[in-house]
């Protein structure tokens, strides 16, 4: 598995080419809700007053996604910002502090970032989520951040994300500890019968 | 009034100016994580 990444450490780096150029950096992350891959990129210019730039990063384009750069092969390679998101799905699908709930209806957290694999994978492995009593008993002053696997039957939107029950035995307090777990995770699943 | 009271209320708006402006691009560049579902074989499928 290639290094993982929190989704909202993604904003800010720049879009570097093979050739060495910085044309641009990342605003927002868009993945597949169902298929659990990143889709592409939103971008903003890299001048201290430049805001958002009408041109988006699809995934098909990046070389690579790593820890200090996004590498593409050459600026060519930017599309229009609806071929990544439309605008009415970029209002209806921020899953940032939307409610957590297992398929079996109990409410677990709300979504803190969204995990994804780094390299030329571009995989959604799991969410980082304010823990709610129900996940993790903890003090009442701190709400306890842990890190779930993303499930294969995973359904996200703007208002709710719902994963397996099973996945909240899975729960990790650090990515080092994640990446163990998404392992036996998928382990399992891969042992269950359908 | 004095030259000195003109040129702090210069300074003062430039400075309002400027705070106010960084704060808005602070907030058009702040990014977030953007869920869509897409039909295979659509846009943004490998």
């Amino acid at each position: 598995m290639n290094e993982l990444m929190a989704a909202r450490s993604l904003t800010t780096l720049p879009v570097v080419t093979l050739g060495g150029d910085a044309v641009a950096q990342i605003k927002d992350t868009v993945f597949d809700a169902a298929a659990g891959r990143v889709t592409g990129f939103t971008l903003s210019g890299r001048g201290l007053l430049s805001g958002p730039l009408k041109q988006s990063l699809p995934w098909t384009a990046v070389h690579s996604l790593g820890h200090d750069a996004v590498m593409i092969r050459d600026a060519l390679a930017l599309r229009e910002t609806s071929v990544v998101v439309a605008r009415r799905e970029a209002q209806q699908g921020r899953v940032l502090h939307a409610k957590v709930l297992t398929d079996e209806g109990t409410e677990v957290g709300t979504v803190l970032d969204v995990i994804v694999e780094g390299g030329t994978s571009g995989r959604v492995v799991g969410f980082r989520i304010a823990a709610g009593k129900a996940l993790v008993q903890g003090s009442r002053r701190r709400r306890h951040r842990v890190y779930v696997p993303r499930g294969e039957t995973l359904a996200v939107s703007g208002r709710a994300l719902v994963i397996p029950a099973d996945a909240t035995r899975y729960v990790a307090d650090d990515l080092p500890a994640f990446v163990a777990r998404v392992g036996a995770f998928h382990d399992e699943r891969k042992g269950t019968p359908p | 009034m004095a030259w000195w009271i003109w040129l702090v209320m210069v300074v003062a708006a430039l400075v309002a100016v400027t705070v106010v402006t960084l704060a808005v691009q602070a907030g058009r560049r702040s990014g977030t994580v953007i869920a869509v579902r897409r039909r295979p074989g659509g846009k943004g499928m490998r």
